[in-house]
């Protein structure tokens, strides 16, 4: 590679010259220009939807998003995921809130939660079905979805059942209220009548 | 100890670049560093994983130390040369205030960009289905080829087609290298990468146009509407398109003047794209060709191997997927064929895209008026590099729908991808777009002159 050769060129006027460098004419050519360019600018924002939204919709806007989070003292990954993902989120963080470190969960699909949404009025998006998005907030847990139900050696050691609405249900050995909506518990009878016990 | 790491994947790749050649600028050597040092590494997890070294924090650390020791005793048979980069002296006699307000825009947007990229962890589908999700567990499972998420029993689709398996793993092994050494998420690597971008794009330019012109053509790249949004998720396009833009860069800055280390630069950011995306083959192929047809003109062939090595990570890759058992279906339809149908898709798809001013500004259109602007200036003055530039462009997007063309969706539409996920294949034209419209012959020398005026 070479030096680089626009320097050169654009130094080349200037540096026989250094006593009016930064003079008078230097001032009044460079801050009419640099004034006119100022004044284009928002026109060039405002002559496309796109360059509009990027300042007003994307830059401004996430700049006051992220000082009114701060504001309300919503600072840590977890808060500031739930806070985007919505109740999803906090879905999957109680799950690993309940569940030990060796869990195997079977995890709703999206299905499950736009029904739940619907049956309940929690407002569940379904953004987090994807095993993989499951997987990587429930690590080291294990992850099982419907699919895999019966095919695959993990999901006939499911030690955890996500539970949303209605569903599901019946992978439990035992029956469950009806007043349990949104839970994960346990395929061990006994731990699930002490869990069960603890949250009412 | 992440912070030192990000700080050896910095010194690292400014090592390299070094090596390569002394007289790059100290913007290029700024700007190149991290996106160059974040490649080599990841090259070098790889091939830790393959002789099963475990990818943890001090085994990378340690390899780190053992890399940047390397460069720096390669580079010490130079140190006179070392030396004069260091020690030149920084020249502003070309200053002026329209650059010093473009740079006001242009550090304002991308403060916004970096501090919404850092406070948010990653949210985005697309990261959490696949690039995060696979660097936070290989940093958990200290390997990115063995790992539970990629075994059939664990994840039974993981074999299909169209499967994250068979990504190329350069952004999640930098994502796993980050979350071995303790970080909280993944965002410091896309945030860096963008602002090195900038950094490197507005360095590149400045060889071939003036420093104003530059800036506006920086500016330009970042507030292109899609790519901005893109840029703060922890997707791969954006981080894409900075390796394959400044790769394009350099291999035509070579094929101007004539200086190996340009293109060894170029293969080695274009070697980079194909390790972080299997499609960014498209533009080591049109490397290929130039420096071949340069080869032809000249009797100089070295220029075409140095091209051709840019496939290298294609082969690791292979070899890597081979011993891991991380084959998937294949989707590539590898012979010719005629679908009137599809072909006609894609085309309005393209073209629909392409005449989007709302997810790329004025972009496109601002390269068109740009080829037509230069036609005269090339046809007058025979201005070959022009032309070189308008090809690459052209010719890459070209190949990059005969890509699609020749992939078998079975896991999704062709007007689905063509809706979405091809918003995101163009963001490697969109640097290389601006870049065209700031340094072709009659702009650069316009912008040139300008320059000097204000200047004076």
């Amino acid at each position: 590679m070479t030096q680089d050769k626009s320097s050169g060129s654009s130094a080349s006027g200037s540096k026989d010259d250094g006593k009016t460098r930064f003079g008078f004419s230097w001032w009044m050519k460079n801050l009419l220009i640099a004034a006119a360019v100022y004044m284009l600018c928002p026109s060039l924002v405002k002559s496309n939807a796109g360059y509009q939204w990027a300042i007003e919709g994307y830059c401004k806007s996430n700049l006051q998003g992220i000082n009114d989070m701060k504001a309300q003292g919503l600072t840590s990954p977890d808060q500031i995921l739930e806070s985007r993902l919505g109740y999803d989120y906090a879905f999957i963080e109680m799950i690993r809130k309940s569940t030990p470190e060796n869990a195997i969960v079977f995890y709703p699909s999206r299905e499950d939660f736009t029904a739940t949404a619907k049956l309940s009025g929690v407002p569940f998006s379904g953004n987090l079905c994807d095993k993989l998005a499951a997987v990587r907030f429930l690590y080291p847990r294990h992850v099982v979805v419907k699919e895999e139900l019966g095919h695959t050696s993990w999901s006939r050691r499911l030690t955890h059942v996500a539970i949303l609405g209605d569903r599901w249900r019946q992978l439990l050995p035992y029956k469950l209220p009806q007043s349990v909506m949104i839970s994960v518990l346990p395929t061990d009878s006994v731990a699930a009548a002490r869990m069960i016990q603890s949250q009412q | 100890m992440y912070p030192i790491g990000i700080l050896l994947l910095f010194i690292i790749g400014w090592l390299v670049v070094m090596n390569i050649s002394t007289l790059t600028t100290r913007t290029e050597r700024i700007g190149l560093a991290f996106p160059i040092g974040t490649g080599v590494v990841t090259l070098v997890m790889a091939l830790m994983d393959l002789v099963r070294i475990p990818l943890t924090s001090a085994s990378l650390l340690t390899a780190d130390v053992v890399i940047a020791a390397l460069l720096t005793a390669a580079l010490f048979r130079r140190r006179e040369a070392v030396g004069k980069a260091l020690t030149a002296r920084p020249d502003f006699s070309w200053f002026n205030l329209v650059w010093l307000l473009l740079l006001a825009f242009v550090v304002w947007i991308e403060y916004a960009n970096f501090a919404k990229c850092m406070f948010f962890p990653t949210y985005d589908r697309d990261s959490l289905a696949a690039f995060d999700t696979m660097g936070f567990i290989a940093a958990q499972e200290h390997t990115y080829g063995a790992m539970s998420i990629f075994r059939g029993d664990y994840m039974p689709g993981i074999h299909a087609p169209g499967s994250p398996i068979a990504y190329m793993p350069l952004v999640q092994l930098a994502y796993a290298y980050v979350y071995s050494l303790g970080a909280e998420t993944s965002k410091i690597i896309p945030a860096l990468m963008f602002l090195s971008f900038l950094i490197a794009f507005y360095a590149l330019l400045c060889r071939h146009t003036s420093r104003t012109a530059a800036m506006a053509a920086t500016l330009m790249t970042l507030l292109t509407p899609e790519m901005l949004s893109f840029s703060s998720l922890s997707g791969v396009n954006v981080i894409d398109a900075a390796y394959a833009s400044t790769g394009v860069i350099c291999v035509l800055t070579f094929l101007e003047n004539d200086r190996t280390p340009a293109l060894v630069l170029g293969s080695l950011l274009l070697a980079l794209n194909v390790w972080c995306r299997a499609e960014g083959v498209v533009f080591v192929l049109i490397a290929m060709l130039m420096t071949f047809i340069y080869a032809l003109r000249k009797h100089r062939w070295m220029p075409l191997l140095i091209a051709a090595l840019a496939l290298l990570p294609v082969v690791i890759w292979k070899i890597y997927t081979a011993a891991f058992d991380m084959t998937t279906e294949s989707f590539i339809i590898t012979h010719p064929f005629i679908d009137v149908e599809k072909a006609s898709k894609i085309m309005t798809g393209a073209w629909a895209l392409l005449s989007d001013t709302a997810h790329y500004g004025w972009t496109f259109v601002a390269l068109l008026l740009a080829v037509l602007l230069d036609a005269w200036f090339v046809y007058k003055r025979r201005c070959t590099i022009d032309i070189l530039k308008v090809v690459y462009i052209v010719l890459g997007i070209a190949l990059y729908y005969l890509a699609l063309y020749h992939i078998d969706y079975k896991w999704d539409s062709i007007e689905n991808v063509l809706a979405y996920s091809a918003k995101r294949f163009l963001f490697c034209f969109v640097p290389l777009a601006w870049y065209f419209v700031v340094t072709c012959s009659p702009v650069a020398a316009a912008m040139r002159k300008v320059d000097e005026w204000m200047a004076r």
